[in-house]
């Protein structure tokens, strides 16, 4: 805070700026009321104040570019290797050089506002707009926009600074990354240099088909009233633009203390959420098509995976990136295991069983969790997505929602379950990865209905397709599913009891 | 024993042909190839000698060699040897089959005839209708040894093609597991993204075209160059590193 208030001592320039603010503070008041003596119609205070804070001409040919051009030697200044020695982290250095920024931005807005209000002096006193505000007519486009939105005027002058001011650090964030990433002179004034044209031909012809592209709309609030309705979603995409900055700088802070290359466990994660996501996206485009449907049959048509009678390539694909996919971060963190240190890890323990439990278990917990996310997620992307028929695909099969509910989450446990166990046991046995890996593409051919017509093998037994074949059917998959978790956990058990196969000779 | 497993697909689609409408040995053909193969493709190729090959860098087994031979030169022969070997495995895969289902089968017999008539289509229309299936039955307009031998040569392009990613990521990505399994996972979460983006033939892994409708026979090429270009230039970078390279170390 201290750094705040040193920096609010006001330097030269910033007086020079302050003089020029009030000249043409004073030119737009002129402005003003002649526009007023065209209408015929009073003017207020506000008039004049927003009509200078939503000056574009001033922001675009003064502000911006001022900042810009502090912005780079303020960065180049800070960016040393004493400093990135001290701060420890790219990202502690972001976050000071924002602080700084943020030291040089208020001494800025302070001259704008006070040369506003300056320049106001005079004009009636009141806390409502005008009568030539709210006029709508070609000659007074600014503030003919934001007065019909039932805003008052003050909290618009409170929200225009605000707006400009974050959207002025977010450039600063830019440009301290652009910086950070190449460290060259050159680059971040050609970085600069863009974003100011950018936001001149921005003002000058607004990117109406892409509203977050356009510059205009976080410098003017009258032009972010038309791209965004509330409003305050202006903010949203400024605040997008820091977020990823802050992310990008975290992610190169990791990167200088790990090897590249290495695959993160927070990424193949992420990518399958990610593909989830969108299998559920798909299945409501795919209901969307046939125009009926309830937020359940989103459920039911992503994972509907096979049927008795046969398979849709993509459905059956995507049950098994879900289900399978499971199987797999679950054989990632496996193959951790199954590096020789099993031998001190199991020590810290206490016993192989121990270790056992503790491993198992977290991921096994993890099951219930994944379908009720999947779940709730079906139903709100379902309900996002406008689909509120009453009858629906499941109601058309005869068999209550119930069955179709209980196969996806009783069965589905339990074959998930199923995946995981021989997963390890396979993995485990053959003291390899790749062998779990094999057993995963084992599975996926042994989920085809023309191979699994008996539905006697644990592969694929959860999609909703064989929901059609009835309550009883259905009970007798669960037995089938839970016999083999029954054998698979005992085998597991005896792997993990036995000294020979537990501690057998790793690569 | 391969020759077995290669035979498997063909006796196995035999069996099950009777349940199935089929209307030539066009017909058959796609439901031998299409029916496992597609599924575990990836993996089969990657098995076939980059599984084994793994096996030299984690008994450091490489490591004692490049103290006697030339890594760079060793490195290549292995990564011929693991093109020559796929190729062929997946060459035969594919026109095993082929002899099966076009030369050997309608002279023994085995399975039921096919059928003569197609509600809707007219006989003369019935007889271009196998060109007609999928992109690369187009090639039997010119011939059935054309579609056999273009497609086992397509298809062992790809298998190649597959391997060598996997052997090729061997080598830059420190965990042998996940080297090997990126292109199996990969090659099903592209089969799925680009479903859903409603452009399934462009998708990189667009090895198998059965189960879409034609398209221009230079279509499938284009992610196949895609690929191979990227899998060109993850070449050249281990060649230009590999004295650098982290697993040989």
């Amino acid at each position: 805070m201290h750094r705040i208030v040193r920096s609010l001592n006001f330097a030269s320039w910033q007086l020079a700026l302050l003089a020029l603010s009030m000249v043409y503070g004073l030119y737009i008041r002129q402005q003003s009321q002649a526009l007023s003596l065209e209408l015929m119609a009073p003017l207020n205070v506000w008039d004049h104040i927003l009509t200078f804070l939503l000056d574009p001409y001033y922001i675009s040919y003064l502000f911006v570019p001022l900042w810009l051009c502090s912005s780079c030697v303020s960065i180049q200044r800070h960016f040393s290797v004493p400093a990135l020695i001290r701060l420890g982290s790219y990202r502690s250095w972001l976050y000071s050089s924002t602080l700084h920024a943020l030291g040089r931005l208020v001494p800025l807005l302070l001259i704008w506002l006070v040369s506003a209000t300056v320049t106001a002096a005079g004009l009636p006193l009141s806390l409502d707009w005008s009568a030539t505000s709210t006029v709508r007519n070609p000659l007074n486009q600014v503030l003919g926009i934001v007065s019909n939105h039932g805003i008052p005027p003050l909290l618009l002058v409170a929200l225009q600074p605000m707006l400009v001011g974050l959207t002025l650090l977010c450039l600063h964030m830019v440009l301290a990354l652009v910086y950070l990433l190449s460290s060259k002179q050159v680059v971040i004034y050609a970085a600069a240099a863009a974003l100011f044209l950018a936001q001149l031909i921005s003002f000058r012809n607004p990117f109406e088909f892409a509203p977050f592209l356009d510059f205009a709309n976080f410098f003017l609030l009258h032009r972010s009233f038309s791209s965004y309705d509330p409003v305050a979603l202006v903010f949203l995409p400024v605040i997008a633009v820091i977020g990823l900055c802050v992310a990008a700088v975290i992610y190169q802070d990791r990167r200088r203390r790990r090897t590249p290359w290495r695959l993160p466990g927070s990424f193949s994660a992420l990518l399958y959420i990610g593909l989830c996501a969108l299998g559920l996206i798909y299945a409501l485009a795919f209901e969307l098509r046939n125009e009926v449907g309830t937020p359940l049959d989103v459920l039911f048509v992503a994972f509907y995976g096979v049927s008795a009678a046969g398979f849709e390539w993509n459905l059956y694909l995507y049950h098994s990136i879900v289900f399978l996919g499971f199987a797999y971060l679950f054989l990632l963190v496996l193959e951790n295991e199954l590096k020789a240190r099993i031998y001190y890890v199991a020590l810290r323990h206490g016993s192989p069983t121990r270790w056992f439990s503790r491993f198992i278990l977290p991921v096994a917990a993890r099951v219930p969790l994944l379908l009720g996310a999947l779940f709730a997620g079906a139903l709100l992307i379902g309900s996002a997505g406008g689909l509120t028929a009453e009858r629906g695909a499941l109601a058309d099969l005869g068999l209550g929602q119930g069955w179709a509910l209980y196969q996806f989450f009783v069965n589905g446990t339990l074959q998930l379950l199923c995946y995981i166990l021989l997963v390890f046991v396979i993995g485990w046995l053959s003291g390899r990865p790749m062998a779990g890996l094999f057993a995963l593409g084992g599975l996926l051919v042994a989920g085809l209905p023309a191979i699994n017509s008996a539905r006697l093998l644990p592969a694929a037994l959860n999609s909703l397709g064989y929901v059609e074949l009835g309550g009883q059917e259905l009970l007798r998959i669960t037995a089938v599913l839970s016999a083999y978790c029954l054998a698979l956990l005992l085998s597991a058990i005896l792997i993990v009891k036995s000294p020979k196969l537990f501690f057998n000779e790793r690569v | 024993m391969l020759l077995a497993l290669l035979a498997l697909p063909s006796i196995y689609a035999t069996s099950i042909s009777d349940g199935y409408a089929l209307f030539g040995p066009a017909d058959f053909y796609t439901l031998i190839l299409s029916f496992a193969l597609p599924l575990v493709f990836p993996l089969i190729a990657v098995a076939l000698y980059a599984l084994p090959f793994s096996n030299e860098l984690s008994h450091r087994y490489i490591i004692y060699t490049r103290t006697r031979s030339n890594i760079r030169q060793y490195l290549t022969s292995k990564a011929l040897a693991n093109i020559v070997v796929a190729f062929v495995a997946f060459f035969l895969a594919a026109f095993i089959p082929f002899l099966w289902a076009f030369i050997v089968e309608p002279s023994v017999g085995v399975i039921n005839p096919y059928r003569q008539t197609m509600v809707g289509l007219s006989l003369a229309e019935l007889e271009a209708y196998p060109t007609t299936v999928n992109t690369f039955s187009q090639l039997l307009s010119i011939g059935p040894w054309a579609y056999g031998v273009g497609y086992s040569l397509w298809l062992g392009i790809n298998g190649a093609l597959y391997a060598s990613i996997g052997f090729l990521l061997l080598l830059v990505v420190p965990n042998r597991f996940v080297a090997l399994s990126i292109p199996f996972i990969g090659y099903h979460i592209a089969n799925f993204v680009f479903a859903v983006l409603t452009i399934p033939q462009y998708s990189p892994a667009i090895v198998f075209p059965f189960n879409l409708t034609q398209f221009p026979l230079w279509v499938p090429f284009v992610p196949f160059t895609v690929l191979a270009v990227l899998t060109l230039s993850l070449a050249l970078y281990v060649r230009r590193r590999t004295r650098e390279l982290d697993v040989l170390l």
